[in-house]
C-alpha cells in the first residue's frame, strides 16, 4: 500500500490515542507535525504536574523519530497557533489533515484540503481487517464522539460488515 | 513588590463586605487555618480559572474559538479543554458530514471501493447531499 503524507493536529492525536489507535497510522502514513502542534500536545498547566497520557505517548514517539517535525513557511491565519500551522502545512505541502476539531475541518474542507478524522480511520482499519467489528465498536466508544457520529459510523460499520459477511455481526446498531 | 511574591509586582484591591459576610470569612479562616488574605486571594485565583474556563466553553460553543484557541484562553491543555467541553455536552467531534468527507477521502487516498459504498449509505440514511462524484447527471 503507498502511505501518504499527512499532517498531524492535537484533536486527532488526542482522540487516536484514547481509542488505541495510533500505532496503526504508521501503516497509512508518513507523519508530520508542526512545532506548535507538539507544543499543544505536550502542553502541561503550571498546576499541573506530569502529562496526560495522550501527551506522554505522542512525546515517546517524536522522541522515537516516528514523525517528522516540520513547519510551514505560512501558517494561515484562521484559528489558534496549532490548527494554523497544521492546515498550513497541509495546504503547502499537499498533506492530507488528521484533524477532529469541527470548525478547523470544516474550514480546510471548504478550502479543498482533504481532511480526516479519528472516528473515519476506525471505520478505514475495519474495512482493512485491521480491527474485528467489535473492536472497531469498542474503539469508537473510547474516542467519545457524540451520538450522532456513533451511529454513522456503526451504519458504516454494517455496511462493510454485510460486504466483509460478518454473519455473526449484530448489524442493528 | 511584595515580600509575599518578590520576583512579581503586586496589587491592591479594596472590596467591600457585610457584616455577616465579614463573620463567615473570619470563621472560614479560623476553621482552615489560614490568614483572612490568603483565603480571599485562593478564592479570587478560583474564580478566575472557573470564569476563564467557563467563558472559553461559550466562545467555543458560539464558534469564535477553535478547540486550542479555546484550551488557550482556559490556560488548560487542549485534551482537558476536549473534556470540559464534552462534560457540558458542547459538541466537537466532526460533523456526520465531515465523517462522511472523512471515509470518501480515505477510499479515493487508498483505494477502498468498500468505504465508497459505506459513505453512501451513510449519506443515504443521515440524508445528507449525495457525493458529487456519485450523483445521477
Amino acid at each position: 500500500m503507498n502511505k501518504r503524507n499527512a499532517v498531524l493536529d492535537a484533536s486527532f492525536w488526542i482522540n487516536a490515542h484514547h481509542s488505541g489507535v495510533v500505532d496503526y497510522l504508521p501503516d497509512y502514513f508518513n507523519l508530520f507535525v508542526p512545532t506548535q502542534v507538539i507544543q499543544e500536545v505536550e502542553y502541561t498547566p503550571p498546576d499541573v504536574d506530569q502529562l496526560t497520557s495522550a501527551g506522554e505517548s505522542f512525546r515517546s514517539w517524536r522522541q522515537a523519530g516516528q514523525f517528522e517535525c516540520q513547519d510551514p513557511v505560512r501558517p494561515v491565519d484562521w484559528f489558534h497557533a496549532g490548527e494554523n500551522a497544521a492546515i498550513g502545512l497541509a495546504q503547502e505541502q499537499g498533506y492530507v489533515l488528521l484533524i477532529d476539531d469541527q470548525a478547523p475541518y470544516h474550514l480546510a474542507k471548504a478550502r479543498g484540503l482533504r481532511a480526516i478524522a479519528s472516528v473515519d480511520f476506525i471505520v478505514l482499519l475495519y474495512a482493512d481487517n485491521g480491527l474485528s467489528h467489535d473492536e472497531a465498536r469498542a474503539r469508537l466508544a473510547k474516542s467519545g464522539p457524540a451520538s450522532h457520529l456513533k451511529r454513522a459510523a456503526a451504519i458504516a460499520l454494517a455496511v462493510l460488515a454485510r460486504q466483509r459477511g460478518d454473519r455473526d455481526v449484530n448489524l442493528v446498531s | 513588590m511584595s515580600t509575599l511574591y518578590p520576583d512579581v509586582t503586586t496589587v491592591s484591591r479594596k472590596i467591600q463586605l457585610t457584616d455577616e459576610e465579614d463573620k463567615q470569612l473570619r470563621q472560614l479562616s479560623q476553621v482552615e487555618h489560614l490568614p483572612e488574605d490568603v483565603l480571599l486571594r485562593k478564592w479570587i485565583l478560583d474564580g478566575l480559572t472557573h470564569m476563564r474556563l467557563e467563558r472559553a466553553c461559550t466562545l467555543y460553543q458560539r464558534g469564535q474559538l477553535n478547540l486550542s484557541g479555546a484550551a488557550h484562553y482556559a490556560r488548560i491543555g487542549v485534551e482537558q479543554m476536549m473534556h470540559e467541553l464534552t462534560r457540558r455536552g458542547i459538541e466537537h467531534s466532526p460533523s456526520v458530514e465531515q465523517f462522511v468527507d472523512g471515509l470518501e477521502t480515505l477510499a479515493d487516498l487508498f483505494d477502498k471501493d468498500g468505504l465508497r459504498a459505506a459513505a453512501a449509505e451513510v449519506r443515504k440514511q443521515e440524508g445528507l447531499q449525495p457525493h458529487k462524484d456519485t450523483q445521477p447527471s
